[in-house]
């Protein structure tokens, strides 16, 4: 096994294994045995489907041998975070209150992945029932970030963020309700895009917050995140949620360059409170999208602590419903930062969270204004990086999602990439957000920034 | 900013939101109930500016789900 294999593209496998030059078995062996040997150092899954996985990689081998290669994911291996619900594996949501659950079905992006040829290795860990930023699981134990195993990933998809980051998977499915894609890839220098609301089916996926969930990819560059967001777009009539809108090529810009493009810069609110080297590196960035030809702007955005704050309650009030009877009935069963957090959220009263959706409205139709004639925003992703699982400031709490909730109240295309590295070796994220339902153009901007930067071509030291 | 004592955070409780809290809840609040205050009071603030706006609609109409 070799670095250069676990730690290719999958754009760049491919093509080889269109070709028949590499086999699915070849590589899924080699992420597996990637996986044996690194697991008792970052604890990133809760479960391995070692024999299933080969299983499936050795049916894809024999399809692309008779001639039927199914596109760019058909033989590669990708792990799946354990808030997916599939088919004859375990799926504990990261809680004790779903140990012994094995689904009879596969959520909508499981079965999505499955038809598009993917080779699942695997359930990741996250914070317990994606509600946190740092995924310390009190009941599976804590993920470990690659780049400082005393460090924590980002949350709550952890565990795919720390996979995707050592060469243990290719790419690997998060869900974001507040930050939960981009702020665990911003913490161990990946990809991860949270799409529009609407663009992909959520079904089978544990609910956290009905209207703020989305799911989607983390990966190690932009094409391969453009690769999976195709495989995962699309209406699903058992998420009422999904838009019936034509899913374009999300490959089709890559390339095509920024000149030209306005790209909005929101300093207050996203660049305040910030830790100086995440702002020097994000200023570095914009310098960047200027060389390359990119029209950069002061923005005036609304309130963007408000659509932070509607985010706060919104979760906390649909998470409350979600987990009502389990809080009543099994309150042993979570441990005491979700219990306090879910009971909390039934304080809040009707009158609170119709107010709060009012003012989401607003916020809505305000930053659609705002935005018009603008290609993209760009911000840090986080306004701080990772830090011990011991012993994170208590303050981090709300720090860590604060530049990324906003759009998920306002249900924005969003992405997070690399773009660089604190002196103390912990990476940064660069946070590029789009118009409704232009995940393209999100991708264009990202994918010219990762052109013209090599910052993903790190690598922990594992 | 020193933390708020129990007697404080129960009457944060009883005063925005209505609740008794036990020993057990006061001290399992403790990091959250002054934030949750202060959304109340900015939702009350903000609250004037709303106007006639409708709530945000995230869902969608049986029967219509998918429409664009």
């Amino acid at each position: 096994m070799t670095d250069d294999l676990v730690y290719a593209s999958i754009a760049e496998l491919a093509p080889r294994l269109a070709a028949k030059e590499l086999s699915p078995v070849e590589v899924t062996d080699a992420v597996l045995a990637r996986i044996e040997q690194l697991e008792p150092q970052l604890n990133a899954f809760i479960a391995v489907t070692a024999e299933s996985a080969r299983h499936a990689a050795r049916a894809a081998e024999a399809a692309i041998m008779a001639g039927n290669h199914l596109g760019p994911l058909h033989g590669i291996p990708i792990g799946i975070k354990d808030l997916y619900a599939t088919r004859g594996v375990a799926t504990t949501f990261g809680s004790p209150l779903y140990a012994d659950w094995v689904p009879d079905f596969d959520a909508a992006a499981v079965e999505r992945l499955k038809r598009a040829g993917a080779v699942l290795v695997g359930k990741t860990n996250l914070h317990e029932l994606a509600y946190g930023s740092t995924s310390a699981n009190a009941h599976h134990g804590p993920v470990h970030n690659p780049w400082r195993l005393d460090h924590h990933p980002g949350g709550s998809s952890g565990g795919s963020s720390a996979a995707v980051a050592a060469g243990m998977v290719y790419g690997a499915m998060g869900s974001d309700t507040g930050a939960s894609i981009r702020q665990p890839a911003a913490c161990v220098g990946i990809v991860g895009i949270k799409p529009t609301f609407g663009r992909a089916s959520k079904y089978g996926a544990l609910p956290l917050s009905w209207s703020q969930d989305h799911v989607g990819p983390l990966t190690r560059t932009v094409r391969d995140a453009a690769l999976i967001m195709q495989v995962l777009a699309g209406h699903d009539p058992r998420d009422p949620t999904t838009v019936r809108r034509p899913v374009p090529d999300f490959t089709a810009g890559l390339g095509a360059g920024v000149r030209g493009l306005r790209i909005g810069i929101a300093r207050p609110f996203f660049f305040e409170a910030c830790d100086p080297e995440v702002v020097a590196a994000v200023e570095a960035a914009l310098e960047v999208l200027e060389d390359q030809g990119a029209v950069l702007e002061e923005i005036e955005l609304p309130d963007m602590a408000a659509a932070y704050t509607i985010g706060t309650i919104t979760i906390a009030v649909e998470g409350a419903a979600f987990h009502a009877a389990n809080l009543r009935d099994r309150p042993e069963a979570f441990s005491d930062e979700l219990r306090a957090s879910f009971e909390l959220g039934s304080f809040y009263s009707g009158v609170d969270y119709v107010q709060a959706q009012r003012l989401r409205r607003q916020l809505m139709e305000a930053t659609e204004r705002a935005m018009a004639g603008f290609a993209a925003l760009v911000m840090p992703t986080s306004p701080v990086v990772a830090t011990p699982i011991a012993g994170s400031p208590p303050e981090h709490a709300m720090l860590r999602p604060r530049n990324t909730m906003p759009f998920n109240v306002l249900g924005q295309p969003a992405i997070s990439l690399p773009c660089g590295f604190t002196e103390a070796g912990l990476p940064i994220g660069l946070q590029i957000v789009g118009h409704a339902f232009d995940e393209a153009g999100v991708l264009r901007v990202a994918e010219t920034y990762e052109r013209a930067t090599d910052w993903h071509e790190r690598r922990p030291q594992l | 900013m020193s933390k708020p004592s129990s007697a404080e955070l129960q009457q944060m409780a009883r005063a925005t939101f209505g609740r008794e809290l036990s020993e057990r809840q006061a001290e399992a609040y403790r990091g959250r109930l002054p934030t949750m205050v202060k959304n109340v009071e900015r939702l009350q603030q903000w609250a004037k500016r709303l106007g006639d706006t409708a709530p945000a609609q995230v869902q969608r109409m049986l029967g219509a789900a998918g429409d664009d």
